[in-house]
């Protein structure tokens, strides 16, 4: 063999040598900030909100990364002809070249078109190359990585529609009961004021189609306004568009309607819940609208009346028989001690109990014959 | 290449050392464990206890000063016997359910008179929870309401330990001494209930007088009431019975009465 070649090989050998660690899958990531599941909302695809991803070497330097968003869902080490490259071939020299954010436009990877009740997915994909010596071509070569993916969707499809089971007077409070799909992760509820008093009112029930008509009467009205604003002008394409083609399904449906007041339940399976702060004697109609983690809103539920009434709990109930107890601390029924006084009282008759029994303990232990008698440490 | 050590000699060098090395709070469930384990499975308590004793030298009591005492009961608060009271508004707001109460008790034994006179101070906690009834038709209504209570007793406590020492695990005990019992009652929301400008919340003095029996968990299997001794210095478990009447009512004063005669049963760990 040709003694230069050698020497040259030894050379690369050892440059390759020197070429960082090529466990790049497992260093290697891409990851959303805390606040954001990799969900993109109509709203968001409409105002074009922009997606942040974080991506870490892991403090390989040396290598070479490219990160796209791949539509067909397969992440391999070349960018597929359907690929959009979000960060074109990026040489990291140094280890603040290794981490970094990439903001993506939503209308890359939905369209701009952002369609109604439509879900999709696709993976976003980092590729990586490093240098390795090549014992074929005994030269240092760009070499294929691995390759890290993060799954990224786009919701716009509505939640169906929850169903308000019951609805319950309390005291100054209606107890709620609905069941609905799995994919609500908040329960909207709009209480509506519709007359005082009359038990004729919290007993009648509001018919299930008119209430929903109503209902989206209003939102389309606000839709309208919005749009007229906004200048959109798409197509309706289904039952969740407007009229002139907006998504309802990232609207609250409780926008414009005369809501009272508008409670929130939090969390997925949730079956019951409360809405405090009413008025009693004062009727309600209660309505409810689910909303799934990309804010989309379902149609909203049948209406159901109650009115808030006078609950008496136990004191109350306790005070209305006759009961004789004012509440408060110390000796007298009147009540009129404090919670010092209580304390007062009870800290002498620790004083009196245990400062004799200090005081004979120590005695016991001070004495030579420590074991011996009925003074003697308590032993059998 | 050194030998393996015998598992007892491998005890015996840890022997020593071990004292307090477990958490003080794994203690006390441990001994019980241990000491009830043997009441369901004597043989095989018996068994293990006499491996784990191997390792120990000669029988050396440690003192005792110290009953800790943990008990749970369940009553009905004299509440609706109150003279003048139109109605039940106890049972109204609870029905049947009767008041949860667990309490733990540290007695200071002072003196050995065949048996520790000591102090003790036990502190509890009581609740019990229901619905409220609508004002207008006296349904019941989903509203909760509750009643709690936090009883605070200083007592003297006296056990007679004569039978225990001579083979028979029997402890007869009296306690006599005052409490002061907190008391509130919560509303739907969880805050203190209101009614007629008065807060649903106050405190009541009165006496008790316990009597009861113990048994004595160290007579199913004594190497491992030794072995409780010398690892964490508890001397004796005992399986309590004890029947309690806890007057609190300021003494026959106006208003709530919540004195109980109540069969608490709980463990005591004497150290």
């Amino acid at each position: 063999m040709n003694p230069q070649r050698l020497v040259r090989a030894a050379c690369l050998a050892a440059a390759a040598a020197s070429v960082p660690s090529t466990a790049l899958a497992e260093k290697f990531s891409l990851y959303f900030n805390s606040d954001s599941e990799g969900v993109i909302s109509y709203e968001e695809c409409r105002q074009k909100t922009p997606q942040t991803v974080y991506f870490d070497c892991g403090g390989d330097v040396g290598i070479k990364m490219v990160i796209y968003a791949s539509p067909s869902g397969a992440c391999t080490n070349t960018p597929g002809t359907d690929a959009v490259i979000l960060l074109s071939e990026h040489t990291v020299n140094s280890a603040s070249d290794c981490k970094g954010t990439l903001s993506i436009d939503p209308s890359d990877v939905v369209g701009d078109d952002c369609p109604c009740n439509s879900v999709s997915s696709l993976q976003l994909c980092a590729a990586t190359k490093y240098q390795a010596y090549n014992y074929e071509t005994l030269l240092i070569e760009w070499q294929e990585g691995e390759t890290v993916s993060l799954a990224l969707s786009y919701d716009s499809k509505p939640p169906t529609a929850p169903t308000l089971t019951s609805v319950e007077s309390g005291d100054s409070a209606l107890h709620l009961k609905f069941t609905g799909p799995s994919d609500i992760t908040e329960w909207e509820f709009c209480l509506e004021e519709t007359g005082s008093g009359g038990d004729e009112d919290a007993s009648e029930e509001e018919p299930a189609d008119a209430g929903t008509e109503e209902v989206e009467d209003e939102a389309d009205k606000a839709a309208d306004e919005a749009d007229a604003s906004s200048g959109d002008d798409s197509d309706a394409s289904d039952g969740t568009n407007s009229s002139d083609g907006t998504c309802q399904a990232g609207t609250s449906p409780f926008a414009n309607m005369g809501c009272t007041k508008i409670v929130t339940i939090s969390g997925e399976g949730k079956t019951s819940g409360t809405a405090k702060g009413l008025t009693n004697g004062t009727t309600y109609r209660v309505t409810l609208a689910g909303k799934d983690a990309a804010g989309n809103y379902s149609p909203v539920s049948d209406s159901i009346e109650a009115t808030p009434m006078d609950v008496q709990d136990f004191f109350g109930a306790y005070t209305a028989a006759g009961g004789a107890e004012q509440g408060g601390f110390g000796c007298s029924s009147s009540g009129s001690a404090s919670d010092v006084q209580a304390l007062a009282w009870l800290s002498l008759s620790f004083a009196f109990l245990l400062t004799p029994c200090a005081l004979f303990r120590r005695r016991k232990h001070a004495s030579p014959n420590e074991n011996g008698g009925a003074c003697g440490e308590v032993r059998r | 290449m050194s030998p393996m050590k015998p598992a007892s000699q491998a005890s015996k060098a840890q022997s020593p050392s071990q004292r307090g090395r477990l958490p003080k709070a794994l203690r006390l469930p441990l001994c019980a464990a241990a000491l009830t384990s043997g009441l369901l499975l004597p043989s095989a308590a018996q068994a293990q206890s006499s491996d784990f004793a191997s390792g120990f030298g000669p029988a050396a009591e440690s003192s005792r000063d110290f009953e800790l005492e943990l008990n749970g009961t369940f009553f009905t608060p004299r509440i609706d016997k109150e003279s003048g009271l139109s109605g039940s508004p106890y049972k109204q707001a609870f029905g049947k359910g009767r008041m949860w109460l667990f309490s733990a008790e540290l007695d200071y034994e002072i003196v050995d008179l065949q048996g520790p006179l000591g102090v003790g101070l036990n502190a509890g906690f009581g609740w019990v929870k229901g619905r409220g009834v609508y004002a207008e038709t006296g349904e019941e209504s989903p509203d909760t309401t509750s009643l709690m209570i936090f009883p605070i007793r200083l007592m003297a406590v006296y056990r007679f330990q004569l039978l225990d020492r001579r083979g028979i695990p029997l402890i007869p005990f009296v306690k006599a001494g005052m409490g002061y019992t907190f008391w509130w009652s919560n509303s739907s929301d969880g805050k203190i209930s209101k009614a007629d400008g008065k807060k649903a919340r106050g405190g009541k003095w009165g006496y008790n007088l316990t009597i009861g029996l113990a048994f004595s968990l160290n007579f199913i299997d004594r190497s491992v009431a030794r072995d409780c001794d010398r690892l964490w210095g508890i001397n004796d478990t005992h399986l309590l019975f004890q029947f309690v009447h806890a007057t609190a009512d300021n003494f026959g004063g106006k208003g709530f009465d919540l004195t109980r005669d109540s069969v608490e049963i709980g463990l005591g760990f004497e150290f």
